[in-house]
Parts: structure tokens; C-alpha cells; sequence
């Protein structure tokens, strides 16, 4: 036991901290929206069903940092903003809310705007991949001529850590 | 820059000296002297003057530092030194110490030594001749100069004439060279004639005495004999019945030959003395035992001997059979039971004690042991070492002599290191306070000869005990280099004569500048180093040093001599391009012959060390490029890590910012349609 208990210490050591404030966070959302819950269930309603998509990608999205969920979600966000405004306008209702729902054009912005997200993530990182990679290619060459400058200016003794005093004596 | 030639007058003299000339289509056989020809010579200015110059091409040293006494000599007996100097001799392009000396007014005595001389009164004999010497001896002692060659082939007289005669010179060999042994007291006659070296004004009056005793007697009284058998008379019979006998001669002159060939110096008559006789005044030589004979004889190696000099050269030359029979005290009992000298037997008992106190491993110890029990025996004799015979004012000549023959050396040099002539200088009984400056001098050489280090050895003792010795390093004998001054422009003409060696620089150069530019040590220490960039520097910084005191301003030739030398010194810049620079720079300054300008473009210390910090900013450079490529090129081998670490956040944030684009324009129709409503309405 003692033997396990000394294993594991390391362990926890070497592990990252955990954030305890975005833990926090969440559940200080979920309670404040579970209280405002009866004044906004409409809005809540039309926000759950319409960001489905960026749900289901956040369950597929492998990537740790989260990325490609963020661009999608963004975006998601942004097509279901117009609609929520309407909501807000016409009253915030849930019959309101279902006739939003209810409109396939409706569905065909929201969708729209997340497959842009889509389109971004699938498009843009191997775009600027390429893009970075070219500029360190270039600044590669430029590096390997300044190489070149220095070993025929001073030698080739300038690429090692021989002591001066031998160089000097050309041993 | 090239040298002009030797000065000639219209007249084809080649001057030397202050003023004199030297006429080489002249030269005069009958003057010819032991050091050298003789030719017609005259001064500047005085077409007159009746003047010979002694050119000193014999291979023998003369006496350069006895010059200046020399010129403060004068006496109408004695021949004028009037000038002297190096003279550049055309026949072989080599230079030569020459003097001018008056020319004798008569031919010489004799021709040689046995010649038969005239039959003369003793008042004519001590008119015409023996007074004028005197005078010319009193004036010798006066000037401190000591002659050293004075015998009849050397004095310039027409027998039986009124005129007075004339010493020839002195200068042209080293002291006592050219002198038979016949005219030389015991000691330095058995010396080498190299090894006898300046003696005193004492064995001035011997030489005087036995030249007078010639005239008086008509004859050389030992005609025949060689200078062994000579010596061997002079120490069996003392040199006075040697050289007089039972031959019939006035009282006066019996007086004057006991005193003047007395063997023992202490009792021989000086100058001083020989002046007083002139006015009448009679001295009485004192018994002496110098030819001392034992009561019984002592065997060595077959030959029975009676005295102690004969003994001691015969032991010098037996050096095996000697040490035997001193380790068995065969010796001592003879000095103490047949010769009955107990300050001997003590002075031989000390020299063994001292011998085997020195402990260690001595080298050559049967050599030393012999060496000093005959310095024991023979207290006034020469020291006799592994076959040498030399007086220790002889040393400083035998070392010119075997630096230029390669002859002995080795057996000089152990003579300096074992402190023989101290050794020597403390058996002297009378004359030992006036020799004590010679046992310091010496033993200030023992601890320079133990030093190998460029600017020391045996080359250096001999630049310290020969003064007026020019340069003997081999590439510079041609030039008779006398003075520090004179190096710069003589090794200049060996640059440009394409016969060169590798360096201007050798052992002879450096222990020469040691002692005549009287540099420290440490000048020569960086010369002495293996590393030939410490090596150039410190030949350019001595040069440099020499050019910028004497001149002259351009010396093209050792510049480019240098040159080669100097390349490893820019190539202790580490960048190529002030290398090349300076290796431009160096080539130049090296053909304009500024040693001074070739050592502040090589050996810069700001400019060494601005270099090295600029190669160490460079090292650092180089290696902060070394670790961006190694970035990139991790970069570019994980194009995955480059998506997902640059790519997909980049994408966030460009969704980000089109969403909030999209929701202000959301916001912005929602207000305009509430507007326009409120319009409608």
C-alpha cells in the first residue's frame, strides 16, 4: 500500500492542475439558467434545438483545445442570432418560439451559418499551414546563407567551441 | 634601398677609420705582419703622410680593445697607431679590421729570429738601442698598453745605426700569437700561442730582455731548438743560463739580463726598475724558488723528474697516470719528503678534498683532478686541461678561436663551469688581490654558460670577455659587425645577396646584441621558443627596437626576409577579411623596409583583441542561427502540429469574427425594422 501511495504521488505532481474556476463557471450558468428557466424557456428552447449542430460537434471534435468546435459555434451562434431577436421582438413565447422552429428557412440559416463554420475549419488551418511553412522555408534559406557568410568570414572554427588560443595555433 | 659601395678615393684608396685610407694596389711584403698584409696607406688630407696600413686577414682576432689605448701611445720607438677601422676589401667583398700605423723608418732588425746580428759595443748597444726601449717601455707601462711582441723581427732598426729603433705592431693578432716562445717567461711559453692572452708589462721586460741579450750576444743563444725544448731549458737551467751561461759579457749587462729574464715575475725588473738603471741606480735581483729541485726525483711514466713544472706538464699530458698516482699519494709524499714544501702538499690535499666534496657525478673527474693538483704544483702556470695549455687571460681568445674552428670548445666550457680559474686565482700567493676582478669575472661567466636560453651560453661569455670581437655568427663573418649599430645594415646586405638562412637570428646574433646593446634576458627568452609566432614577434620587436635607435629608415631586405616569419603571425587573426587585410599591408610595409610600421601592423595588441571579441560575437551568432533552423526545420517536418497548432485557432478566431460581424448585422436590421415600423405606424 505504502508502495502505491508513493507511486501515485509523483504522479499527481507531474499532472496539470485542474481548473476548478471553469467547473465553477458551468454550473453557476446551469443553476442561473435553471432559475431564470420560467421567464425564458422559449429563448432557452430555440438556443438548445438551435445549436444542435455545435453540440454534435463538440461530442465528434477530438482536437483538445477545441478549436474546430469554437468556429463552428461561433458561427452557429451567429445564424441563431437574428431569430432570437425576432423571438424577442414578436414576444417571447413558446408558440413564438415553435413557429421559428417550424420554418425550414429558418433551419436553412442556422444550418447555413454552422456549415460556414464548417467550411472555415476545413479550409483555413491547412491554409495557414501552408502559408507559415512557406515563410519558414524562406527565412530557412536566408539562415543557411548567413551560415555560409559567417564560416567564410571567420572560418570554420566558428561553427565549434574549440578554445581561441588553439585556433590561434591551428591545432 | 641599396648600399652604397665601399669608398673609394680617385687614388683607389679605400678609406677606413676616421681618415685613413688603404691602398690595395700597394702592398708592402717587408711590413706584412702576423695578423695580416701590409699596404701603403695615407691619411685624408695629408698627401704626405708616409703611412701602412696592417690589413687583418689572417683569420686571427686583432686587439680591438686595446685600441684606444694604443693611440694615446706616443714614443718615437715605438710605431704610431694612427687610425684604425673596418675596411670593406673588394678582392673578396669581405670586410676586415685594418690599421694604419706610421711607416717604420728602417727595414726590420732581422728577418728572422737565428739570423746573425751585428757585433756592437756595449755603450753603442745601450745608447743606440737598449735606452730608446726603455723609453718605449716606460711609455707602455705609462699608457697601460701592454706590447706582447716585442722581439728583434718586430723592431725596425738599422743595426748599428744612431737613429733610434722602432717596436713594430702590436695590434694585428691577439696578444702574445704571434710570439716564439723563446720571448715568452715560462708560464706563457707553455701556454698555446692562442691561450697566453694579454700579459703584463713584466713579460714586456722579459721579451725586451731576451732581445737585448740576442743583440749583446750576436746570436739566438738557443738556436735549433724547438719551443718544447726551449721551455724545457728555461725551467731545467732558469731562462738567464739558458740564454747567457758562461758566456762572457759585461758586469752592467749581467745585472740588467738578471733582472730582466728572472723567471720568477715578482722579482723581474719592471719598467720602473729599468728606468732607474738608466740613471745608474743598481738593483740586486733576489733569490727566487721557482726552479726549485726536490732532493730526490719522482718516476713518471719512465723519466725522472726533479721539478714540480716539469712534473705538471708532464701529468697534464698523462692524464690517466696522473690521477693514479695522485689517488695513491705517490704525489703528496714526494712534494712533502723530497721537495720538503708542506704549503704545496697542503694546497694539493685541498684541491682533492674540494674535488670530492662537490659530490654528485662529475663529469670528466680524472680530467678535473689533474687539472687542479697541477694548478696545485704550478701555481704560476698555465691551466692544463683535457689538452689545453692557456693562460686565464687566454681563455677569451681560445673561445674565439674554437667558436671558429669548432676546436675544444666543449673543454672551455667546462673550464668556465668548474670554476678553474677561481681555482687558479686563489693558489696565486702575491698577485692574488690584482686577480680577484678576473676569478669574479669568471665567476659571473659560470652561471651565464649554464644557461642555454638564446642570449647566453658559451656564445655570450665570449661577447662578454672579448670587447672589440665583432659578430661571429656564421652568415655575418663577412661583415665584421662591431656594434649593435652596425647589425641592421650588414644582415640588410646578406638579405639582398640571396645567400640567406632561414632567420636572421642565430645564437651568435643574439648573445652578441645580449652584450653589446646590454639586453635583458627576457628580450631573448621569447626567441628561445618553439612557437614561431612567439618567435617572430620577439625578432620583429628586437629589430623594430634597433631600426628605430639606429636606423636606418628603410630596410627592404629584411623586411622581406621577415615576411615569410611574420605570415603566422597575421594568421593569429581569426578574420578572413582583416587577414587578408593585413597580409596585403604586410607584403607592402615588408618591400618599404619599416620594421617599426611591420611590427604595429602585426602585433597589435587592441587590434588582437578587437578581433577576438568579434570572432566571439560571431561564434554566438552562429549558434543562435544553428537553433532557429533547428526550429524550422522541426517545423517543417510536423506540417500536422503546424495545422492544429497555428491553423485551427486561427480558423476560431476568424469565426469568431465573422459571427460578431453577423450578430451586429442582426442587431442592426432588428433596430432598423423596429425604426422603419415605428415610421410605418
Amino acid at each position: 500500500m505504502a508502495t502505491a501511495k508513493t507511486d501515485k504521488a509523483p504522479a499527481a505532481a507531474a499532472a496539470p492542475p485542474k481548473k476548478k474556476g471553469g467547473k465553477i463557471g458551468f454550473f453557476l450558468i446551469v443553476i442561473l439558467f435553471a432559475m431564470a428557466a420560467p421567464f425564458i424557456m422559449p429563448t432557452l428552447t430555440l438556443v438548445l434545438v438551435g445549436i444542435m449542430p455545435t453540440f454534435i460537434w463538440l461530442i465528434i471534435d477530438t482536437d483538445p483545445q477545441k478549436s474546430s468546435t469554437a468556429s463552428i459555434g461561433a458561427m452557429n451562434c451567429a445564424g441563431l442570432t437574428p431569430f432570437i431577436i425576432d423571438l424577442w421582438v414578436k414576444g417571447q413565447t413558446m408558440e413564438n418560439a415553435v413557429h421559428i422552429l417550424r420554418e425550414p428557412n429558418n433551419w436553412l440559416v442556422i444550418l447555413g451559418s454552422a456549415g460556414i463554420g464548417q467550411l472555415i475549419v476545413f479550409a483555413v488551418p491547412p491554409m495557414m499551414a501552408s502559408l507559415t511553412l512557406n515563410q519558414a522555408e524562406a527565412r530557412l534559406k536566408i539562415l543557411r546563407h548567413n551560415l555560409e557568410q559567417l564560416k567564410s568570414s571567420w572560418g570554420p572554427d566558428v561553427a565549434t567551441t574549440k578554445p581561441l588560443d588553439k585556433i590561434i595555433k591551428g591545432e | 634601398m641599396a648600399f652604397p659601395d665601399p669608398k673609394t678615393s680617385p687614388a683607389g684608396g679605400i678609406a677606413f677609420g676616421n681618415r685613413a685610407e688603404i691602398l690595395p694596389g700597394s702592398p708592402l711584403p717587408d711590413l706584412n705582419s702576423v695578423g695580416g698584409a701590409a699596404y701603403g696607406a695615407h691619411i685624408k688630407g695629408d698627401a704626405a703622410s708616409d703611412v701602412m696600413a696592417i690589413l687583418c686577414n689572417a683569420g686571427v682576432m686583432p686587439r680591438v680593445d686595446a685600441v684606444t689605448s694604443m693611440r694615446s701611445v706616443n714614443h718615437p720607438s715605438i710605431l704610431r697607431l694612427l687610425d684604425s677601422g673596418v675596411v670593406h676589401w673588394p678582392q673578396d667583398d669581405t670586410h676586415y679590421y685594418a690599421f694604419a700605423f706610421q711607416r717604420p723608418t728602417a727595414p726590420r732588425m732581422v728577418q728572422h729570429i737565428d739570423q746573425p746580428m751585428l757585433s756592437m759595443s756595449e755603450d753603442a748597444i745601450n745608447h743606440y738601442f737598449v735606452f730608446p726601449l726603455i723609453g718605449a717601455l716606460v711609455e707602455l707601462a705609462r699608457t697601460g698598453m701592454v706590447h706582447n711582441a716585442i722581439r728583434p723581427t718586430n723592431i725596425f732598426w738599422r743595426m748599428g745605426s744612431a737613429t733610434a729603433p722602432q717596436l713594430g705592431e702590436c695590434m694585428s693578432a691577439s696578444a702574445g700569437f704571434g710570439q716564439p716562445a723563446l720571448f715568452e717567461p715560462i708560464e706563457r711559453a707553455m701556454s698555446q700561442p692562442r691561450g697566453r692572452g694579454v700579459g703584463s708589462h713584466l713579460d714586456d721586460c722579459y721579451a725586451l730582455g731576451v732581445t737585448i741579450a740576442m743583440l749583446v750576444l750576436g746570436q739566438n743563444p738557443l738556436q735549433g731548438l724547438d719551443d718544447e725544448a726551449i721551455v724545457n731549458m728555461k725551467i731545467d737551467k732558469g731562462t738567464f743560463n739558458a740564454l747567457i751561461g758562461n758566456r762572457r759579457i759585461s758586469a752592467s749587462h749581467v745585472e740588467l739580463f738578471r733582472g730582466l729574464l728572472s723567471d720568477d715575475a715578482r722579482q723581474r725588473w719592471s719598467p720602473t726598475d729599468l728606468e732607474q738603471w738608466t740613471h745608474g741606480r743598481r738593483l740586486t735581483p733576489k733569490n727566487s724558488d721557482v726552479g726549485r729541485r726536490a732532493a730526490r726525483h719522482i718516476d713518471f711514466e719512465g723519466k725522472e723528474y726533479w721539478q714540480v713544472r716539469p712534473l705538471a706538464a708532464a701529468m697534464a699530458a698523462n692524464v690517466a697516470a696522473a690521477a693514479q698516482m695522485v689517488e695513491s699519494g705517490g704525489l703528496d709524499k714526494w712534494i712533502r719528503r723530497a721537495l720538503g714544501d708542506d704549503d704545496r702538499a697542503a694546497a694539493l690535499e685541498e684541491v682533492k678534498t674540494d674535488l670530492k666534496e662537490e659530490g654528485g657525478k662529475i663529469t670528466n673527474y680524472e680530467d678535473q683532478l689533474v687539472t687542479r693538483c697541477c694548478i696545485a704544483l704550478d701555481p704560476q702556470g698555465p691551466i692544463r686541461y683535457r689538452g689545453l695549455s692557456l693562460m686565464p687571460a687566454g681563455i677569451a681568445d681560445m673561445l674565439v678561436d674554437a667558436s671558429l674552428t669548432g676546436n675544444h670548445l666543449q673543454a672551455l666550457s667546462e673550464i668556465i663551469s668548474n670554476k678553474l680559474v677561481t681555482l687558479w686565482v686563489e693558489m696565486q700567493k702575491d698577485a692574488k688581490v690584482e686577480l680577484v676582478p678576473l676569478a669574479q669575472q669568471y665567476e659571473r661567466m659560470s652561471g651565464i654558460i649554464e644557461k642555454s636560453s638564446l642570449g647566453n651560453g658559451v656564445e655570450r661569455v665570449i661577447y662578454e670577455l672579448n670587447d672589440g670581437l665583432p659578430c661571429l655568427s656564421p652568415f655575418l663573418r663577412a661583415q665584421y659587425v662591431m656594434t649593435a649599430k652596425n647589425l641592421l645594415p650588414a644582415l640588410e646586405r646578406v638579405a639582398t645577396s640571396g645567400n640567406r638562412p632561414h632567420e636572421p637570428m642565430d645564437r651568435h646574433i643574439a648573445a652578441f646584441l645580449a652584450v653589446r646593446d646590454r639586453r635583458s634576458d627576457g628580450a631573448f627568452s621569447a626567441l628561445s621558443s618553439q612557437d614561431g609566432t612567439k618567435r617572430a614577434s620577439a625578432l620583429l620587436t628586437l629589430y623594430s627596437g634597433l631600426q628605430n635607435r639606429y636606423g636606418p629608415d628603410a630596410l627592404p631586405g629584411i623586411g622581406q626576409w621577415l615576411s615569410p616569419l611574420l605570415e603566422p603571425l597575421v594568421h593569429r587573426f581569426l578574420g578572413k577579411a582583416l587577414r587578408d587585410k593585413l597580409q596585403n599591408l604586410l607584403r607592402e610595409t615588408a618591400t618599404r623596409g619599416d620594421l617599426t610600421a611591420l611590427s604595429r601592423l602585426v602585433d597589435d595588441p587592441n587590434r588582437i583583441e578587437q578581433d577576438q571579441q568579434q570572432f566571439r560575437a560571431a561564434r554566438m551568432l552562429y549558434l543562435n542561427i544553428m537553433k532557429e533552423i533547428a526550429h524550422l526545420e522541426n517545423k517543417l517536418a510536423h506540417r500536422d502540429a503546424v495545422i492544429r497548432n497555428t491553423g485551427k485557432p486561427m480558423a476560431a478566431s476568424l469565426s469568431s469574427y465573422l459571427a460578431i460581424v453577423f450578430v451586429m448585422l442582426a442587431i442592426l436590421r432588428a433596430i432598423w425594422q423596429g425604426i422603419s415600423g415605428s415610421l410605418m405606424g
